[in-house]
């Protein structure tokens, strides 16, 4: 499966192509609803982690989240 | 629409690479790597983060990206995680119906960590995950990771669920978690014996583990016919003032192979 990946240098260009913005440090999409993780937690800017295929999962820069992205597959 | 195509439409015709299924995109400020080619050129540059901008926006209202998108911090992990899930789905998936969502997060991580290092993938990617293992999970992940390495999570953990099926069919589960967190509990105190481990190491292995204060038993796991022999003849040969008890649970493996679990079950300590 193609991978992006995006550094601190390109977070800003790849939020904006999401649709995503910042309302204080939490982000927001355009509709003003809160970005969450799978566990609803709200994700600030500077947690950003991406993106992953599936119903477009949010994640924090965080490998926890990444692990319960892969056990969540294993259904 | 094929991937391929997705991205041919986000990049255009302004680079002339060619991008697959496994292929990994690097977004820089002032530069693109597309696997081993590198675009340095500012004004191109610029114009692909245009394209990728333009390209994403137009899967607002979809289910899904056609690609996932993740900080480079996660990559080598994401990689690993990636690749194990494919390889090893239907063996994850009885590990993780029997020990739900938390505790198979070590495994992931530490069967992930095995594969890479079995696929001889760049050390520094070894690295990051070895320490990623340690601050996630920092009680067992380097134990789970050391039985796997050591071909006992295979060879004996999962056979042992079907064990546990045979002689424990009402409680299997329970039997299981129980045999696997003693493992991990009692770590220091389990010996494995492999082809090149000697009737007089088990010996000195058993001592050594004999004169730690308040330990309540010994396991000692083996895999196949002339190791279990060794295991035997060590055990006649062993000469302790300890006091103990000896049980011995023989099973064929998934794979066919003879297997042993010998319990040395300490009735007197001198502590």
């Amino acid at each position: 499966m193609v991978t992006i990946t995006f550094n601190e240098s390109s977070k800003n260009m790849i939020i904006k192509s999401l649709g995503l913005k910042k309302e204080g440090e939490i982000l927001v999409d355009n509709s003003n609803k809160v970005i969450n993780t799978q566990d609803f937690d709200e994700i600030k800017f500077s947690e950003f982690g991406g993106v992953l295929k599936g119903s477009k999962i949010f994640i924090r820069n965080d490998s926890l989240e990444l692990i319960q992205y892969f056990s969540s597959l294993l259904n | 629409m094929p991937i391929e195509d997705v991205l041919a439409k986000l990049f255009g015709s302004l680079i002339s690479v060619n991008v697959d299924k496994s292929s990994h995109i690097h977004l820089d400020r002032n530069f693109i790597q597309i696997d081993d080619k590198k675009i340095t050129d500012l004004k191109k540059v610029k114009e692909i983060h245009k394209e990728i901008e333009d390209g994403l926006k137009e899967y607002a209202d979809e289910e899904t990206y056609p690609a996932n998108i993740i900080h480079k911090d996660l990559f080598a992990e994401f990689r690993g995680l990636e690749a194990l899930t494919i390889k090893e789905k239907e063996s994850l998936k009885k590990l993780k119906e029997i020990f739900g969502e938390e505790s198979i997060r070590p495994i992931l991580l530490a069967r992930s960590i095995h594969l890479a290092i079995e696929e001889k993938k760049p050390r520094i990617m070894i690295e990051k995950l070895l320490t990623q293992l340690d601050k996630d999970f920092p009680g067992d992940g380097k134990k789970i990771l050391n039985l796997i390495s050591a071909g006992y999570f295979d060879e004996l953990i999962i056979p042992m669920i079907e064990i546990c099926k045979r002689q424990h069919p009402e409680n299997y589960n329970y039997k299981f978690k129980e045999f696997y967190y003693s493992l991990l509990q009692f770590f220091p105190t389990a010996i494995f014996v492999n082809n090149d481990t000697s009737i007089r190491k088990i010996i000195s292995e058993i001592n050594k583990r004999f004169r730690l204060r308040k330990i309540p038993y010994i396991r000692i796991h083996t895999i196949g016919k002339n190791n279990i022999k060794k295991v035997d003849e060590a055990l006649d040969k062993l000469k302790t003032p300890t006091e103990y008890d000896v049980e011995k649970n023989t099973f064929t493996t998934n794979s066919g192979l003879s297997a042993q679990t010998s319990l040395l079950k300490i009735s007197k300590n001198r502590s």
